[in-house]
């Protein structure tokens, strides 16, 4: 066999084409290389993409536990207030209730003094006399029983300014007016009530002690609000709801059940009118210089705390 | 000498006093009756509506005579029961709660709350609330067992004492 010589020409193709596929192979490997690092930069804003999304998606649950926190901080705040004012409105019926007496007893002991003339105490004692026998008056003969009511009128004229005297309205104590608040709350909020409850800014001690204390201003005040509550609830046709009187933060709560009851008519608007009525009413209150209002609030404003 | 008193009208405290009633209970019956002065201040005219608009009686005129070997406090019972029978308090016709107990003293009265109140949970008598306060009759189909109580002193109420 006889060796073929080597055609230069088909080398030089060759090598060219090693060479080519050479260059080829570092073109990829050095592309390949730029993918691989564009693939890791791709990757690595992506993590960095989630870790944002990440730390976003903790971020807004902690601004809305926090603003949760701020609604129960809100709602925390406001019943406070509301328990201050109720204090601080008692506070004032109070204190100007001591006041009020005060001027009471100062007025009753100058009557009493003035019950002392000579003359005004032989017709008070003429006046208890016929208060004795008053009862048995229609026992006696007509002519004698109008003999004896004839001169009692006598006796009565001449006692009247004293008579209406004892039986007028308290003294003013002209004093600046101040404001206290009657609170109301229906339940549920919305729709058909089921319970109606007002607060009222004054002790407790009203209702559950009311035979050993004096009847003071507190004590009318209260006697005004189960009236208003009273007609109220007469005025929406729930006349025979059962009430019950409790204690709220020290002071006295009338509760009124209402789930057995078909209302007719607004709660909401006869409540303010009747505390209204009552302001222009109240003859004790406006002498005392106490301007009453009515304020509705949330139940769950009048609620004990949790926790 | 008299005082002041001798030509005021009553407080509503003095009246709630001498009624034997709570003063929120004489604010409810005057307004239900439409009769309330607006200064609180009340005359015998006031005393009256109260008695006749609450339905206001005095059952008791100091505690009920024993039978022999009788518990008071059974005997209370017994002659409460007969009362509201003789009267004829049953539903749907009802009497004013707190008449069960005007009249009696203090102890007396306890007593006969607690009984009347553990009778409502027997479903015995029932109550109600009205507008002038909370009324009391013999539930409907037990008036026969509280017949049978007032006149013998047994049955219906044993359960009363089971119960403490």
């Amino acid at each position: 066999m006889s060796d073929t010589p080597n055609s230069p020409a088909v080398i030089a193709v060759l090598e060219e084409i090693a060479q080519w596929k050479n260059r080829a192979d570092l073109e990829f490997g050095s592309s390949m290389a730029e993918v691989d690092k564009e693939e890791d930069a791709a990757r690595r804003a992506i993590e960095e993409a989630q870790r944002q999304l990440l730390a976003l998606a903790t971020l807004r649950a902690e601004l809305r536990d926090k603003h949760g926190q701020i609604a129960m901080e809100a709602e925390r705040r406001e019943r406070g207030a509301l328990r201050e004012g109720l204090s601080a409105d008692r506070s004032v019926i109070e204190t100007r209730a001591a006041m009020l007496d005060a001027a009471i007893a100062a007025r009753d002991t100058e009557l009493q003094r003035q019950l002392l003339d000579p003359e005004i105490a032989a017709a008070v004692e003429e006046y208890e006399k016929f208060v004795e026998v008053e009862a048995s008056l229609a026992s006696l003969p007509s002519s004698y029983r109008r003999a004896i009511l004839d001169h009692h009128e006598k006796v009565r004229r001449r006692l009247e300014p004293v008579i209406a005297a004892s039986n007028a309205g308290p003294p003013r104590l002209e004093l600046d007016p101040v404001g206290v608040g009657v609170l109301f709350a229906m339940d549920p909020p919305d729709g058909t009530p089921e319970a109606l409850v007002a607060v009222l800014p004054v002790p407790f001690s009203v209702c559950r002690d009311w035979a050993d204390r004096k009847e003071d201003l507190a004590a009318l005040f209260a006697y005004r609000v189960v009236a208003a509550v009273s007609r109220l609830l007469g005025a929406v046709g729930a006349g025979n709801a059962p009430i019950q009187y409790t204690e709220l933060a020290g002071c006295l709560a009338v509760q009124v059940w209402l789930g057995d009851c078909e209302l007719q008519g607004d709660l909401n608007e006869r409540a303010l009118e009747e505390i209204d009525a009552l302001r222009e009413e109240a003859e004790e209150l406006s002498a005392a210089g106490i301007e009453l209002y009515g304020l509705w609030v949330r139940a769950a404003m009048l609620a004990d705390e949790e926790g | 000498m008299a005082g002041l008193e001798l030509f005021q009208r009553m407080s509503v405290e003095q009246v709630a006093k001498w009624l034997e009633l709570h003063p929120f209970e004489i604010i409810r019956i005057l307004v239900a009756d439409g009769s309330l002065p607006s200064d609180l201040k009340l005359d015998a005219g006031n005393v009256e509506r109260i008695r006749i608009a609450g339905g206001l009686e005095t059952w008791w005129e100091g505690a009920p005579s024993t039978d022999e070997g009788e518990a008071p406090a059974r005997a209370l019972v017994r002659g409460l029961l007969k009362m509201v029978v003789e009267k004829g308090y049953v539903e749907p016709k009802s009497v004013r709660a707190d008449n069960l107990f005007r009249g009696l003293d203090a102890e007396s009265q306890r007593n006969l709350r607690r009984a009347v109140n553990a009778l409502i949970r027997e479903g015995v008598l029932a109550s109600s609330m009205s507008a002038t306060g909370l009324t009391v009759t013999i539930a409907t189909g037990r008036d026969e067992e509280v017949r049978t109580f007032a006149a013998a002193g047994t049955g219906v109420v044993d359960r009363l004492w089971d119960q403490d």
